[in-house]
């Protein structure tokens, strides 16, 4: 247990400059990508006066280092400014709509898991050419299917065509499933693949030959031997793709009219909606980051050599 | 009869303070949630609402309203001409500087008369003055709630308070808005209990929700899906002529558009029918004139012919027998916009003007819309939606194409004297049939004599809704409301 608080002590450390860094690379490109956020916020039927005035309501009118320094002393503080689009607070728009995208992401990772794990495992330990070549082609074409069409696709087969699935919105848990689906699909084909190879790999180490013939029963010297070896490459690639899952809510949650960060975080770049853009990114950031701390102590857990 | 009514917008309001917004879709909540004094009724006509009657002075600047009685917010304070006055002076107070302040310019004071009286006194005559005060962001809010609100007025569901048929019961921002039958209501109570905004950013997600039932009504219908639509049982699509149009616009202050003989070569040269069959058939017809054939004002000038042959002509008259070289911006975010830039490139081409297409993103595109002195604006040709929101002459043609410093709302930099001279005589002419007169000449100057755009389509406005949906409300105005709307089944 000390070796799991000292890696995420280690994580959290690793988070500030992250976050730091982030801040200063997000805060630049929102303002040198061209647009006004003030213009936009006027409408375009409105007077050039107003125009001004929104941009000192939103001290648009200050030198760039001065508002980012406004930026970072407010965000120490907690408070992330208010929405140019909404006049709402960007703390609590992002507080409202993280559980969505949370649940999103973690059916998504789970799916993704577990899927990819059993399709793998399958592929790697099936004794008929026929079976692995069918699950390597499967999870080949999921790794390969964009998440936007997919999504599209999922809906007209299960809302429309054949009616069992709710075809967009929040509300109950079967909301989440088509969502969870078109998030997850792709990574769980990479990691089909990613353990199919893995286990293959495993299998002819020299060490399950040795526990096999100490006597050990096959079914433990799979389990135990050897997918807690197979899984480390694959627990590192899931980390590494929770950042992929993470962009992926951008398309999901638009397709599916879900009310979750990433839709916020499109529509907030299309206003030029400045303070929720780099709040938003920010909180996905500092997900991504925790996450791959927490696949560090996993890891470590799994495996004695990551620990020292 | 079921006793809820679900509507995909295409996005979530973004407030629902009607003195500071711009955008359709909160307008098409506000709508049933406030009332102006007067209103639009479904042929663009100006009727009566909060104000029973109304009547303007002979000096031409005295306008006096007579307020309905008994009418009650849905926080249960009283409709009053205090009530009104509160009104005006919020959206005209140059501090809070709400975005609707401009479009109300023309007020220089208001007056209670007595409780249910209310008299508001114009700068100047001002001939487009009924449909200001029926546009939606005339509406008359609940004082006593704007005041415990202050600045969030209008950003939650507690934030809200109008006098319509229905009220805001709940907000849950980017996921459902849901309306209440008001039963406080002063006139004809809304037909079903609670309404449902749910907005759907995704076209395509908007009509698979739609085929799927999962929603009852959509707006912004994707072109390419109409006729699909159209040929489904258990779908209708409501299209019904609008305020809107799409044009491309001249930089009139940049060679060589600032001679109006290339301007008419350009508007000679395009195959409008061609244009309007191949591309946007299912939710356009050619244009007529400088304004929509609804709107206060309109004066049917008839189609442009194409007419290359004249094109050519009048570009070597102009010194460019053999063409130029020019640019043609557009955006996305018009249905069709960079396949609408592509085709008018086409037929430039046939007259020898070689034109290159710029694609932006709306942010950029209106960047180069904000003020700028003609100096330092890059664009030549430009893709440009209309739509006056008060579906009148005045705010169709004034703001767009009077002789401007910048290019504030004049975005190409159009200059007419005559032009001039008679758009400033038509708004304050309260005659209808001299006002209309002059307008009539407005439109011949710019529409034909010195183009300041090439009028491609006007926009037919259309919802696409479940057949079991009676009584829906789409107007000219782009919005669609449901006061009166059922929808049958169980």
């Amino acid at each position: 247990m000390r070796h799991a608080f000292r890696l995420s002590s280690a994580a959290l450390a690793r988070l500030v400059p992250v976050l730091v860094a982030i801040s200063v690379l997000v805060f630049s490109i929102v303002h040198m990508i061209p647009g006004d956020p003030a213009v936009i916020a006027a409408g375009l039927e409105a007077s050039p006066a107003t125009v001004d005035a929104i941009r000192r309501d939103l001290g648009l009118d200050q030198p760039l280092v001065v508002q980012y320094a406004r930026f970072v002393m407010n965000a120490l503080a907690g408070d992330f400014g208010v929405s140019i689009r909404t006049g709402a607070p960007v703390g609590r728009e992002i507080l409202d709509r993280l559980p969505h995208t949370a649940i999103l992401a973690a059916g998504g990772v789970a799916l993704a898991v577990v899927l990819g794990l059993v399709v793998g495992a399958a592929a790697a330990l099936s004794r008929r050419v026929f079976v692995d070549r069918l699950l390597t082609a499967a999870s080949l074409v999921a790794a390969s299917t964009p998440s936007y069409w997919l999504a599209l696709m999922l809906m007209l087969l299960f809302s429309v065509t054949l009616g069992w699935l709710p075809a967009i919105g929040v509300g109950s848990a079967a909301h989440y499933l088509l969502p969870c689906l078109a998030l997850g699909l792709q990574s769980a084909g990479a990691v089909a693949r990613m353990t199919r190879a893995s286990v293959r790999d495993v299998l002819t180490q020299d060490f399950l030959r040795a526990a096999r013939a100490k006597g050990v029963p096959y079914r433990r010297v799979l389990l135990a031997h050897g997918m807690r070896n197979a899984l480390l490459p694959v627990l590192s690639l899931v980390g590494l793709r929770v950042g992929g899952l993470l962009a992926g809510t951008v398309l999901v949650e638009s397709v599916f009219a879900v009310p979750g960060v990433g839709r916020m975080m499109a529509d907030a770049v299309v206003a030029r909606d400045f303070p929720m853009v780099q709040g938003g990114v920010l909180v996905v950031a500092a997900m991504v980051v925790l996450v791959n701390g927490v696949t560090d102590v996993v890891a470590g857990l799994l495996d004695p050599r990551v620990r020292a | 009869m079921r006793d809820r009514l679900v509507f995909a917008a295409a996005a979530d309001a973004t407030t629902l303070d009607p003195h500071n917004t711009t955008d359709t879709e909160s307008d098409q909540v506000i709508m049933m949630v406030y009332e102006p004094l007067l209103a639009f009724d479904d042929t663009m006509k100006i009727v009566p609402k909060l104000a029973e009657r109304h009547d303007v002075g002979a000096d031409g600047v005295t306008w006096t309203f007579h307020l309905r009685p008994g009418v009650r917010f849905h926080d249960g304070t009283p409709l009053d001409a205090d009530a009104v006055k509160a009104n005006f002076t919020r959206v005209l107070d140059p501090v809070a500087n709400h975005k609707r302040l401009s479009l109300f310019a023309m007020i220089d004071r208001v007056e209670v008369v007595d409780p249910l009286t209310v008299r508001i006194v114009t700068k100047y005559p001002f001939g487009a003055f009924e449909p200001t005060i029926a546009h939606v962001s005339a509406a008359i809010v609940s004082p006593a709630v704007a005041r415990t609100h202050g600045k969030a007025f209008g950003s939650a569901a507690e934030a809200v308070g109008g006098t319509g048929p229905y009220r805001v019961a709940s907000w849950k921002k980017d996921q459902e808005i849901v309306l209440e039958r008001f039963d406080g209501y002063w006139g004809t109570k809304g037909a079903t209990r609670q309404i449902v905004y749910r907005p759907i950013p995704e076209a395509a997600s908007r009509v698979l929700a739609l085929e799927s039932g999962d929603v009852d009504v959509i707006s912004r219908v994707p072109a390419t899906d109409i006729p699909r639509l159209e040929a489904h049982d258990g779908i209708a699509v409501h299209k019904l002529p609008g305020v809107g149009a799409q044009q491309f616009r001249f930089n009139v202050a940049k060679k060589p558009f600032t001679d109006r003989r290339v301007r008419q070569a350009i508007s000679y040269a395009i195959d409008r029918p061609s244009i309007v069959k191949n591309l946007v058939a299912s939710f356009a017809r050619p244009s007529t004139s400088a304004l929509t054939s609804i709107m206060r004002g309109y004066a049917n000038l008839g189609e442009i012919p194409y007419d290359p042959a004249k094109a050519k002509a009048l570009l070597a008259a102009a010194g460019y027998p053999n063409g130029f070289r020019t640019k043609i911006a557009t955006t996305p975010r018009y249905p069709m916009g960079v396949e609408l830039a592509e085709a008018v490139a086409a037929d430039l081409k046939k007259v020898g003007i070689e034109a290159a297409i710029e694609v932006f993103d709306w942010a950029t595109m209106v960047q180069f819309w904000a003020g700028l002195p003609p100096e330092k604006n890059p664009q030549e040709i430009f893709i440009m939606g209309a739509g006056a929101s008060t579906a009148d002459a005045d705010w169709g043609l004034r703001p767009i194409f009077r002789t401007a410093p910048t290019n504030e709302n004049n975005y190409g930099y159009y200059s007419n004297t005559e032009f001039d001279t008679v758009i400033e005589a038509a708004m304050r002419e309260t005659d209808p049939a001299k006002r209309q007169a002059l307008y009539t000449r407005a439109q011949q100057i710019v529409y034909l004599e010195d183009p300041g755009a090439v009028w491609l389509f006007d926009t037919l406005y259309s919802v696409a809704a479940r057949t079991a949906v009676r009584d829906l409300r789409p107007q000219a105005l782009g919005v669609v409301t449901f006061e009166r709307a059922t929808v049958s089944g169980s």
